[in-house]
C-alpha cells in the first residue's frame, strides 16, 4: 500500500472513486435511449473546448465544460425536432470537434496537437487539490440529477412516447441529461481521456445489465463496477507503469468478458437441467421462477416451466 | 377503477346542451375527447381530414378501419402524438394547448414490447405511469406505491411484479402497459391495438380486464383492425376509412341506431356516413357504401 503514501496517488484514487461511481450513473439512461456514444461526441466537442482555454489562457476545464453543454444542448435539439437523425447529428460534432480543437490548438503559441494528448488519454497523476474539489462539486450535481430525478429519466428514456402522452416535461428531462453527460465527459477527460470516457459510462452498464433483474439493480451494480475499476485500474497503472486510462478501460472490459462467459456458462447449465427434467417429469421449478434467475437465463421464462423461449 | 381520490374534474366552459336526458351520466360534465373540424397529419400533410368526433363518460369506443386508414392517427391526435394541421381539440372541455390533468388520461401505446435494452421489472415500468399525478420535487408516497400495486392487481400480474419485463410474454407485456396508463387513475383509456399480436388466451384475459375497467366507470377508446373478443366490451364503433369517419354508432346495426338522446354540442355535427359494420363478431368486415342513404345518425 506505499502508493497511498504519495499525495498525487491519492489525488488520483479520489478523482478515479469520483468519476468512476458518476458516469455509469449516467451511462445507463444513455444505454436505454441507445445513445452510448453520444459521451464519445461531446468528448470530441470538449476537445475543442480545451484548445480554445490554451488559445486563450482559460482553465481548459472551465471551456470545454462551456462548450460541451452547448454541443449537447444542440444534438439533443437537433434530434427532438426531427431535422437530421441522432446518428448524423453525433457525426457533425465528432468530426467538427476534433478538427476544431486541432485547428484552434495551432493557432496557440507554441501550440501542436500533442498538446492535446494529456486530454485525449488522460493524465490522472496531475490532479490537484483544486481539480478535486471541482470534480466533486460535478459529480455531485450531476449524481443529484441522474439518482434523484431516476423515475422520470427511466419513464423518459424507457418509452418516449408514453411520457409524451403523459404530458411530462420530456424535452426538458433529456436536455437535463445531455448536461449532465456533457459534465461528466468534462470531469473525466482528466482521469481517463476524452477518447476512453463513453467506456467509463457504458462498459459497467453493459457489465451490470447481464445479471441485474432490474433498473435499480443495474444502477447499483454498475456504479459498483465503475468505481472499483477506476480505483483498480488507478492502481495497477501506478505498478504496471501504464497509462491510468487505458488501464481502466482494460478492466472494465475484461470485467464485461468475464461477466458475459459466467452468463453464457449458466445459461447453458441451466437450458441442460431444463432439457433433463422435461424428459422426467413436468417441472414446477422454483428456480426459474425466480427473477434472477430469469434475468440470468436471459430469455422469456414459460410460466412454471421448463426452459426459456426468446422474447 | 379508483386507485386513488383525483381532482375533481376541470370547470367546464360548456352548458349541458338541450334535450339531455335526465340521469344520463354521459352528458353529466363536458365530453372526455371533443373534435372540431380537426385534420392530423404528420409534416403537414394531412392523413385525418376534418373530423369530428366526441367521446363521453362511460363510453368504451373502438375504432376499426383497414391498414393505413387513419386510426392511430386519430389518438396520436388526441393525445398530442401528431401534428393537428386544422380545426380544435378538447380534452375534459379545455383546449388540449392549456390541458394539464394528464393523470385523467391514460395512453397503451401500439407497442409490442415493453422492455428496453436495460433490464427493469413489472413494478419499476407501472410505477411511471404513476408520475402523471406528481411534481418533480415529490417523492414517491405510500400511496403512491398503493396506487401502483392496484393497477398491477388489476390485470392480474401481482405474480409477477418483481419480474423484468423481458422475461414476461407478448401478452403480459401489453398487460404491463395497461398497468402502467392505469396507475395515473385515469377517466379515460386510450389504447393503439392492444390485441395485436397477442394470442386469443391472452386476448380474452385483456378483454375481461377491459370489461372491468368499464364497469368500474372508465372510459375506453381503442383501436383495434378487430374484434373478436373486444366486441362485448364495447358500446359504440367508429370506422375510418381513408382519412375520414365513414361509421359511428352502435356496434351492431342489429341493436339500432345509436341513441339521440345524447343531443347534439358544440362538437356534434358528424357527417353521414357510408360504411357499416356488418358484423363484429368474428372480426371486423366492412362494407363500403359511400353515398348510401344507410347511414348511423348522432
Amino acid at each position: 500500500m506505499d502508493f497511498l503514501s504519495y499525495e498525487f496517488m491519492q489525488r488520483a484514487l479520489l478523482a478515479a472513486f469520483l468519476v468512476g461511481m458518476t458516469a455509469p450513473t449516467v451511462g445507463v439512461y444513455l444505454v436505454q435511449r441507445r445513445l452510448a456514444l453520444i459521451g464519445d461526441g461531446l468528448g470530441h466537442v470538449a476537445l475543442a473546448g480545451v484548445a480554445i482555454g490554451v488559445l486563450t489562457s482559460q482553465a481548459p476545464v472551465l471551456t470545454a465544460l462551456v462548450l460541451a453543454v452547448i454541443g449537447a444542448v444542440a444534438i439533443e435539439l437537433i434530434r427532438s425536432r426531427g431535422h437530421t437523425s441522432g446518428d448524423i447529428a453525433l457525426a457533425v460534432l465528432f468530426y467538427g470537434g476534433i478538427a476544431g480543437g486541432v485547428v484552434i490548438i495551432s493557432q496557440a503559441p507554441g501550440g501542436t496537437p500533442g498538446n492535446l494528448n494529456a486530454f485525449l488519454f488522460g493524465a490522472i497523476t496531475t490532479t490537484t487539490a483544486d481539480d478535486i474539489t471541482v470534480f466533486a462539486a460535478l459529480c455531485g450535481l450531476v449524481l443529484m440529477v441522474t439518482l434523484g430525478l431516476a423515475r422520470y429519466l427511466f419513464a423518459v428514456s424507457n418509452d418516449e412516447e408514453f411520457a409524451v402522452a403523459s404530458g411530462l416535461p420530456v424535452l426538458r428531462l433529456n436536455l437535463l441529461l445531455v448536461v449532465v453527460t456533457a459534465m461528466t465527459v468534462v470531469v473525466s477527460m482528466r482521469v481517463i481521456g476524452l477518447l476512453l470516457i463513453s467506456a467509463l459510462m457504458i462498459l459497467p452498464i453493459a457489465s451490470a445489465q447481464l445479471v441485474a433483474a432490474s433498473f435499480r439493480q443495474t444502477i447499483a451494480i454498475g456504479v459498483g463496477i465503475g468505481a472499483s475499476v477506476s480505483v483498480s485500474g488507478v492502481t495497477l497503472s501506478f505498478y504496471a507503469d501504464t497509462p491510468s486510462g487505458g488501464t481502466i478501460v482494460l478492466l472494465a472490459i475484461g470485467v464485461f468478458v468475464l461477466v458475459a462467459l459466467l452468463r453464457a456458462v449458466r445459461t447453458a447449465v441451466f437450458r441442460l437441467r431444463g432439457a433433463g427434467r422435461a424428459e422426467g417429469v413436468g417441472s414446477d421449478d422454483p428456480v426459474t421462477d425466480s427473477p434472477v434467475t430469469d434475468s440470468l437465463l436471459g430469455g422469456n421464462v414459460v410460466p412454471g416451466g421448463v426452459g426459456t423461449r426468446p422474447v | 377503477m379508483q386507485l386513488s381520490s383525483g381532482p375533481a374534474n376541470p370547470p367546464s366552459a360548456r352548458r349541458d346542451p338541450p334535450g339531455l336526458v335526465p340521469g344520463d351520466q354521459r352528458r353529466a360534465g363536458p365530453s372526455l375527447v371533443c373534435l372540431d373540424g380537426v385534420s392530423v397529419g404528420y409534416q403537414r400533410r394531412p392523413v385525418l381530414h376534418q373530423m369530428d368526433f366526441r367521446l363521453d363518460a362511460g363510453e368504451a369506443v373502438a375504432v376499426l378501419g383497414p391498414n393505413g386508414a387513419g386510426k392511430s392517427t386519430l389518438v396520436r391526435g388526441i393525445l398530442g402524438l401528431a401534428e393537428i394541421l386544422s380545426g380544435s381539440v378538447e380534452l375534459f372541455g379545455i383546449p388540449r394547448a392549456k390541458f394539464r390533468a394528464w393523470h385523467r388520461l391514460g395512453y397503451v401505446p401500439q407497442s409490442h414490447s415493453v422492455a428496453s435494452g436495460i433490464p427493469s421489472t413489472v413494478r419499476e415500468v407501472v410505477a411511471s405511469g404513476r408520475l402523471t399525478r406528481k411534481s418533480v420535487v415529490r417523492p414517491f408516497s405510500a400511496s403512491d406505491r398503493r396506487a401502483v400495486q392496484a393497477a398491477i392487481d388489476t390485470v392480474g400480474l401481482s405474480h409477477r411484479i418483481r419480474h423484468p419485463v423481458a422475461t414476461l410474454s407478448g401478452g403480459q407485456q401489453r398487460r404491463v402497459l395497461i398497468a402502467r396508463a392505469l396507475a395515473g387513475d385515469p377517466d379515460l383509456l386510450v389504447l393503439d391495438e392492444p390485441t395485436a399480436g397477442v394470442d386469443a388466451e391472452s386476448r380474452k384475459v385483456l378483454a375481461d380486464t377491459l370489461a372491468g375497467l368499464v364497469r368500474g366507470g372508465t372510459a375506453i377508446l381503442f383501436v383495434t383492425h378487430e374484434l373478436n373478443e373486444m366486441a362485448p366490451v364495447i358500446t359504440r364503433t367508429v370506422v375510418v376509412e381513408q382519412g375520414r369517419i365513414r361509421y359511428d354508432g352502435s356496434p351492431s346495426p342489429e341493436q339500432g341506431h345509436r341513441s339521440t338522446s345524447l343531443g347534439t354540442a358544440d362538437c356534434e355535427h358528424l357527417d353521414p356516413h357510408g360504411v357499416r359494420p356488418e358484423s363484429f363478431s368474428s372480426g371486423l368486415r366492412l362494407s363500403t357504401n359511400v353515398g348510401s342513404t344507410k347511414t348511423e345518425p348522432r
